[in-house]
């Protein structure tokens, strides 16, 4: 991300405040000048205090902050890849082929999982969560019209039917850490169009209600780390009681992070269930969100 | 990370590779003076194009030059990681994260382990332990060993077990082994204590091939850009083993914890895992301190 996109990025962080330049200058202690030189890309050197402020004044959460922190070396989303051949910038392993690289291994894991981008939206599923949570494949072509229906929270509110159970118990918890989770990943990414696309969407109450509070607390709650760690105990009318984890790793591409969550089971008739899912569902993935490319209707 | 303290990293980071600084501005293009003045943290301001040269010249892996970018934005970590808003972090307890950490382990149905930001195994499930082929009481004994309660210990160090164990494919495991804890450590390779493992692990005389793949693990030219790590070969135990180590990673104020766990890719290694678990049983052991780090 050069400079002219790290101030865009800053000006669409204070304007998701509602802050003008004058209001974020002040609390840093600034002059309007320089919040106005960042923002149009002309302060080249950020140094370290001012950086350290600005994402205090943003009200960033340590995860958004790390993404902050390396939008601001102003480095091409490509330099951020290691060159194959040591120093050239276009020889880096392609997007395509590390996405294929992980639908690989989705589809040969032998637990319910799925890949998510830096917008939280499903890229794909792996075929033991789809049968676990009834997802019909035919569903993708017409969720794909609606903007945001692949993004995991609206996927779960309209399709989970069978989540319902794991979620509505702990309903608060849950939206919190979504939201921070779509919050920390989408950082680098806010001044996007398809993330402002997004934003239009969740920002209507009457199709997404009470996004705007979660969006909100998930900032403005203190940091809890372990929080990062989901459990879910529930039962599943026709599984019965199930109880995993829910993990992701992360994968860098030159179009921003891909994650995979993994639903790790942490008790013996989750593990059995999962393994007679695998057995019987053949290992094989629902392509769903586009990749990289982001279509806007 | 301060300045000084990112001069330091390149500084070791550099010594590394083995290279003397005249030798590191050649590569990277620059003059001498300027990669002293770096190492001396003395350099306010770094652009991207000399950011992107250093990472390159240093040879670092899409995940590593992540932690370097990280390194090299100067904001010191100690009070940027956490707010200081309205709960600040005065209520945070090391002790009461590792242990929190630790039942997780426990509970996990697959081989999982918790390290630190030194590649040191802070806990591990009965289930891993088995799989590493380290007895418990064993580990235990390691703590007094330098280096010996990281995984490269496990897979490198004279007279233990897996090393003899793993009958086809080792180096692919060993080399794995390095890479990750190459990432894993990249900030902190500066630190005392990391310079003490790595000088322990790069002694032949307790690591015989440890060096030869640790130089092998930076020139191999393919990327490393998932923490996701699949895993294939074959034991004296259980025959072929296919797995995906799958990494998350927590921040705390004393650097980062990994917890990593094994996820099977196919029928055997899911019935192989089933055998170790109930064999085993649910448990978790710590071994590694963790914050605080002794050098003997």
């Amino acid at each position: 991300m050069n400079r002219v996109e790290f101030g865009e990025l800053i000006a669409t962080l204070r304007e998701d405040l509602g802050w003008t330049q004058a209001e974020l200058a002040e609390l840093l202690e600034l002059n309007v000048s320089t919040i106005s030189n960042i923002e149009r890309g002309t302060k080249r050197h950020l140094d370290p205090q001012l950086l350290f402020n600005l994402a205090q004044a943003l009200q960033l959460t340590h995860g958004e902050r790390q993404q902050l922190y390396l939008a601001a070396s102003a480095l091409d989303e490509v330099k951020m890849m290691r060159p194959t051949n040591g120093y050239s910038p276009d020889q880096v392993i392609g997007p395509s082929q590390k996405l294929e690289q992980l639908l690989q291994i989705a589809a040969r894991l032998r637990i319910p999982c799925f890949l998510v981008d830096v917008y939280q939206e499903v890229v794909a599923a792996n075929a033991i969560i789809a049968e676990l949570f009834k997802f019909r494949a035919e569903r993708v072509d017409e969720l794909r019209k609606i903007p945001g229906a692949l993004t995991v929270l609206w996927l779960i509110q309209s399709e989970g039917q069978l989540v319902g159970p794991a979620v509505t118990e702990r309903w608060e918890a849950f939206a919190i850490n979504n939201m921070r989770l779509f919050r920390e990943s989408s950082l680098r990414y806010r001044a996007r169009p398809y993330f402002k696309y997004l934003m239009k969407e969740f920002r209507n109450p009457t199709k997404y209600p009470g996004f705007q509070r979660y969006w909100r607390l998930a900032s403005t709650l203190g940091p809890d780390e372990e929080s990062r760690l989901n459990e879910y105990t529930y039962s599943h009318p026709e599984y019965g009681r199930l109880s995993y984890h829910v993990f992701s790793s992360l994968s860098a591409t030159r179009h921003g992070e891909l994650y995979l969550y993994q639903l790790v089971p942490t008790d013996e008739h989750t593990t059995d269930v999962f393994e007679a899912l695998a057995r019987d569902s053949g290992d094989h993935v629902i392509r769903m969100a586009p990749w990289p490319d982001k279509p806007m209707e | 990370m301060d300045r000084r303290d990112f001069g330091e990293l390149v500084a070791t980071l550099r010594e590394e590779l083995g290279w003397t600084q005249a030798e590191l501005a050649q590569a990277a293009s620059l003059e001498e003076s300027a990669v002293s003045i770096i190492e001396r943290g003395a350099r306010k301001h770094f652009d991207a194009e000399l950011i992107y040269r250093l990472a390159n010249t240093l040879q670092l892996t899409t995940l590593e030059r992540r932690e370097f970018l990280l390194a090299a934005s100067g904001v010191d970590e100690s009070h940027a990681r956490f707010r200081t808003g309205t709960s600040g972090n005065s209520a945070w307890d090391a002790e009461r994260t590792v242990q929190h950490l630790t039942q997780r382990v426990e509970h996990l149905r697959f081989p999982a382990y918790l390290i630190d930001c030194y590649g040191e195994i802070v806990a591990a499930n009965a289930a891993a332990m088995d799989l590493f082929q380290v007895p418990i009481e064993r580990a235990r004994e390691l703590a007094d060993t330098p280096a010996g309660l990281t995984l490269l210990h496990f897979l490198y160090g004279e007279g233990m077990a897996l090393r003899a164990a793993v009958i086809q494919n080792w180096e692919g495991l060993a080399v794995a082994g390095i890479r990750t804890f190459r990432e894993a450590t990249l900030r902190y390779r500066g630190q005392p204590y990391f310079k003490y493992l790595l000088k322990r692990l790069r002694n032949p005389r307790f690591y015989p091939t440890f060096e030869r793949y640790w130089r092998k693990s930076t020139i191999l030219d393919q990327d490393r850009f998932s923490t996701l790590n699949v895993l294939s070969y074959v034991d004296n135990i259980h025959g072929p083993l296919n797995y995906c180590v799958s990494t998350l990673t927590l921040t705390t104020p004393s650097g980062e914890l990994s917890l990593a766990h094994c996820i099977p890719l196919d029928e055997q290694t899911s019935t192989a895992f089933r055998a170790i678990v109930d064999r085993m049983g649910v448990r978790a052991f710590r071994f590694a301190s963790w914050p605080e780090k002794r050098m003997h």
